[in-house]
C-alpha cells in the first residue's frame, strides 16, 4: 500500500516540479541560493493546500524527501501535527490552511511535527503568507515559514526541570538561603524563611530592594560581614544569635561572594543555619564536664589527703619500704587529679571561660624549676636547657608551666627509645622562642595538621596508640594564643619532633 | 588553749579528713555539711573558718559575704576552697581571706591556717 502511493507522489512529484522550477528560473540566483541553504524551512503550497514546492530545511524539519511531499495537503497522516499540550492539531486548522482561508497572515504558531525519519516530534515555530495574483483577492498559493525550535524548547524544558530540581531542594532545606544584591535587596530566598520570619517567601520577593520580611536581628547581624563579601570578594563565617520570645537562637551563616565575569561581586548568597539545639547540647556538655570534674575532685581530695596522713604515719614508724609505696600513690593520684583538671580546662575553653592568674615572675628560674619538676617524675630521659631569654615577664606562671610540662611529657612519651629531651630558649625580635626537641617516633605528616585539635589522638603507622585524652597540645596552644602567640611543629616520622613556643613579649611583659 | 577551726563542706569524706589533719596540727575542729550553720553561729565563736564554695543547694560565696558583713563574725578570718583549681572574682568579691583548691596539700592546709590564725 504505502509503496504503491510513494510511486504515486513520485509521478505527481516530477509533474510538479516543472511547474515550479520555473518562478526559480526567473528568480535571482542569490535567492535560490538563500533558498536553499536557509536554517528555516519554507513551504509552498497552491490554493487547495497542496504542496507544490519546499526548501532542504523543511525536508529536514519533516523527515520526508521533497519527491514525497509534492502534492500532498498537510491533511496528509504523513505528518501528524500536536499542539503544545499533546492534543491533536487537524491540518485543517494548520497556518498555510488559515491564511488561505482568511487571506491574512498567520504568524508564530507553535506545534509539534512527526517526523517519520527520526521517529519523533521535532517542535516548530509556523508563519504562513498568502500571496495573491495582481487584482485578486483570493490567494492562489501560501508560503510557510517553519522555524525549528525543537533544541531551544528542549533547553527550555531542561532549565525548567533544573529549576524544579532546584526548588524541591531549596524548598526543603531547614538552612534559609537568601540573596543579597548590590542594592543590599533581597532577591531570592527559599521556603525556609516562613518559619523564621512568618512572611511568605512571595511577599518577600514582591518588594525587591528591600528586606521585608527578614528578621531584623538577622540582618543586623550579618550587615557587617555582608558590606566585607563585597568589598573583598571573600567567604566569610559568622555565628551570630538573637532574641526569639525570649528564648536565645543561635545561627551559623556562610556568606558566599558571587562575582560577575569580571569579578566585582554582584551578589552574596547567605546560607544560614539555625544551630540552636548544637549550642544547647554542647553547652549541657560543658556544663556536665565542668560538674563531673568538679565531682571527681572531691573524693580525690580525701584519697589525697588519708595518702599524706597514712604516709606521715608510716614515716614515723621507720617503715621505708611503705613510705615509698604511699608516695607512689600520691604521684598517681596527683596525675588523676591532673587529668581532670585538663578535662575541666576544655570544657572552660568551649565556654571562653579559662581563667588566667597573672603574676610577676623570672622566665628562666621559672624554666628550670619546670624542667626540675618533670625531671623528678622521669627516670628514662635527660632534659636538657640550652639558653635563656632574661625576662622579667607578667603571665599566669601556672598556664605556661602547663604548657611546658604538657610539652615535656609528650617528648618523654613518644620517644621511648631516646635518653635526651633537648629545650632550647632565646628572645628574639620580641619573641621568646622556646624549642622542645625529642628523638622519637615523630608525627606522620597526614597527622600533623591535626594534632592541636580538640581530642585528636595520633595512630601511628604501625597502628600502635600512646596513652591519653588528645587534649593536652589543644590547651596548650589555646594559652599560648591567649597571649597573642602559637605553637609550632616539626617533625619527620621515625627521627623526632620539635615543638617550638613563640611569645611575643609585649603581651607578657 | 586549741584555737577552733570550723570546718564546712557538703562532702562527709572531706569533712573526716580535714579534721583529722586539722586535729594533728593541734585544734579544735567543728564540722557541719550545712552553710547556714555558719550563720547560726552563737556565743562560742571559732577562729577560723574552712568553708566550701559549691555547697549541694548553698552559695558558699553568699555565706562568707554575709559572715563577712556581720559584726559578730566579720573578724573571722575565711579560707574557701573548691574543686575548681582557680579564684575567679566572685571569690575575690566575697572578702574571704584565702583561698585554697581541692584537692589540696595537708601542709599547704596547716601552713595556711596557721598564717591566717597569725601563729
Amino acid at each position: 500500500m504505502s509503496a504503491e502511493l510513494g510511486r504515486e507522489i513520485m509521478i505527481s512529484g516530477e509533474k510538479n516540479r516543472k511547474i515550479i522550477d520555473k518562478p526559480f528560473n526567473i528568480a535571482e540566483e542569490q535567492f535560490k541560493t538563500l533558498f536553499m541553504t536557509m536554517v528555516q524551512g519554507v513551504v509552498c503550497q497552491d490554493n487547495e493546500g497542496r504542496i507544490i514546492s519546499a526548501n532542504p530545511a523543511a525536508e529536514k524539519i519533516l523527515g520526508i524527501p521533497l519527491e514525497e511531499m509534492l502534492g500532498l495537503t498537510l491533511t496528509n497522516q504523513l505528518w501528524h501535527t500536536v499542539r503544545e499540550d499533546g492534543t491533536d492539531f487537524p491540518g485543517t486548522e494548520n497556518p498555510a490552511m488559515v491564511a488561505l482561508k482568511s487571506r491574512e497572515k498567520v504568524s508564530d504558531v507553535v506545534m509539534g511535527v512527526y517526523n517519520m525519519e527520526e521517529d519523533r516530534y521535532r517542535w516548530v515555530q509556523v508563519s504562513a503568507v498568502p500571496i495573491f495574483h495582481k487584482e485578486d483577492d483570493t490567494p492562489y498559493q501560501v508560503y510557510s515559514l517553519i522555524e525549528d525550535i525543537t533544541k531551544q524548547r528542549e533547553l527550555n524544558e531542561e532549565m525548567a526541570k533544573k529549576n524544579k530540581e532546584f526548588a524541591t531542594v531549596t524548598d526543603n532545606l531547614s538552612d534559609i538561603i537568601i540573596r543579597i544584591d548590590r542594592k543590599y535587596g533581597i532577591v531570592y530566598v527559599n521556603k525556609a524563611i516562613e518559619k523564621e520570619s512568618g512572611e511568605q517567601v512571595e511577599a518577600i520577593l514582591d518588594q525587591p530592594n528591600t528586606r521585608m520580611g527578614i528578621p531584623e536581628q538577622m540582618i543586623e547581624k550579618c550587615d557587617g560581614a555582608i558590606t566585607f563579601v563585597f568589598k573583598t570578594g571573600e567567604l566569610k563565617i559568622v555565628e551570630f544569635s538573637r532574641t526569639v520570645f525570649d528564648n536565645e537562637k543561635y545561627y551559623y551563616a556562610r556568606l558566599i561572594p558571587e562575582p560577575d565575569k569580571k569579578g566585582k561581586v554582584q551578589s552574596v548568597l547567605a546560607i544560614i543555619r539555625d544551630i540552636t539545639e548544637n549550642k544547647t547540647a554542647e553547652k549541657r556538655k560543658d556544663e556536665f564536664m565542668s560538674m563531673a570534674s568538679h565531682e571527681l575532685k572531691t573524693p580525690i581530695t580525701s584519697i589525697k589527703a588519708y595518702t599524706q596522713i597514712l604516709g606521715k604515719t608510716l614515716k614515723s614508724c621507720g617503715n621505708k619500704e611503705a613510705v615509698r609505696h604511699i608516695e607512689k600513690m600520691e604521684m598517681q593520684v596527683n596525675k588523676l587529679t591532673s587529668l581532670i583538671c585538663d578535662l575541666l580546662d576544655v570544657s572552660k575553653i568551649q565556654q571562653g571561660k579559662l581563667d588566667f592568674k597573672p603574676e610577676i615572675f623570672d622566665f628562666d628560674k621559672f624554666l628550670h624549676e619546670v624542667i626540675d619538676n618533670v625531671q623528678s617524675t622521669v627516670s628514662s630521659h635527660k632534659i636538657l636547657l640550652d639558653g635563656a631569654v632574661n625576662r622579667i615577664l607578667t603571665a599566669d606562671k601556672d598556664r605556661l608551666g602547663q604548657v611546658m610540662i604538657n610539652l615535656l611529657t609528650n617528648a618523654v612519651k613518644y620517644s621511648p627509645k631516646s635518653e635526651e629531651i633537648r629545650i632550647n630558649t632565646e628572645s628574639i625580635d620580641g619573641h621568646i622562642q622556646i624549642q622542645v626537641v625529642d628523638h622519637g617516633i615523630g608525627i606522620p605528616e597526614n597527622h600533623r595538621d591535626h594534632i592541636f585539635e580538640r581530642f585528636y589522638r595520633v595512630n601511628n603507622t604501625d597502628g600502635q596508640l600512646f596513652p591519653g585524652l588528645g587534649i593536652g597540645l589543644y590547651i596548650s596552644r589555646e594559652i599560648i594564643k591567649k597571649y597573642g602567640g602559637d605553637i609550632l611543629v616539626d617533625s619527620e616520622e621515625g627521627k623526632g619532633s620539635k615543638f617550638t613556643v613563640i611569645l611575643p613579649l609585649h603581651n607578657v611583659i | 588553749m586549741n584555737k577552733k577551726v570550723l570546718v564546712v563542706d557538703d562532702d562527709q569524706g572531706v569533712l573526716d579528713v580535714v579534721s583529722i589533719i586539722l586535729h594533728e596540727g593541734g585544734y579544735q575542729v567543728q564540722t557541719s555539711n550545712k552553710g547556714h550553720y555558719a550563720l547560726e553561729l552563737n556565743g562560742d565563736m571559732p577562729d577560723l573558718i574552712l568553708l566550701d564554695i559549691l555547697l549541694s543547694g548553698e552559695d558558699g560565696i553568699e555565706i562568707c559575704k554575709i559572715l563577712k558583713s556581720r559584726e559578730r563574725t566579720k573578724h573571722i578570718p575565711i579560707i574557701m576552697f573548691s574543686a575548681h583549681s582557680k579564684i575567679d572574682q566572685a571569690v575575690r568579691d566575697s572578702g574571704a581571706n584565702g583561698f585554697l583548691s581541692k584537692p589540696f596539700d595537708m601542709d599547704v592546709l596547716l601552713a595556711m591556717v596557721k598564717k591566717h590564725l597569725r601563729e
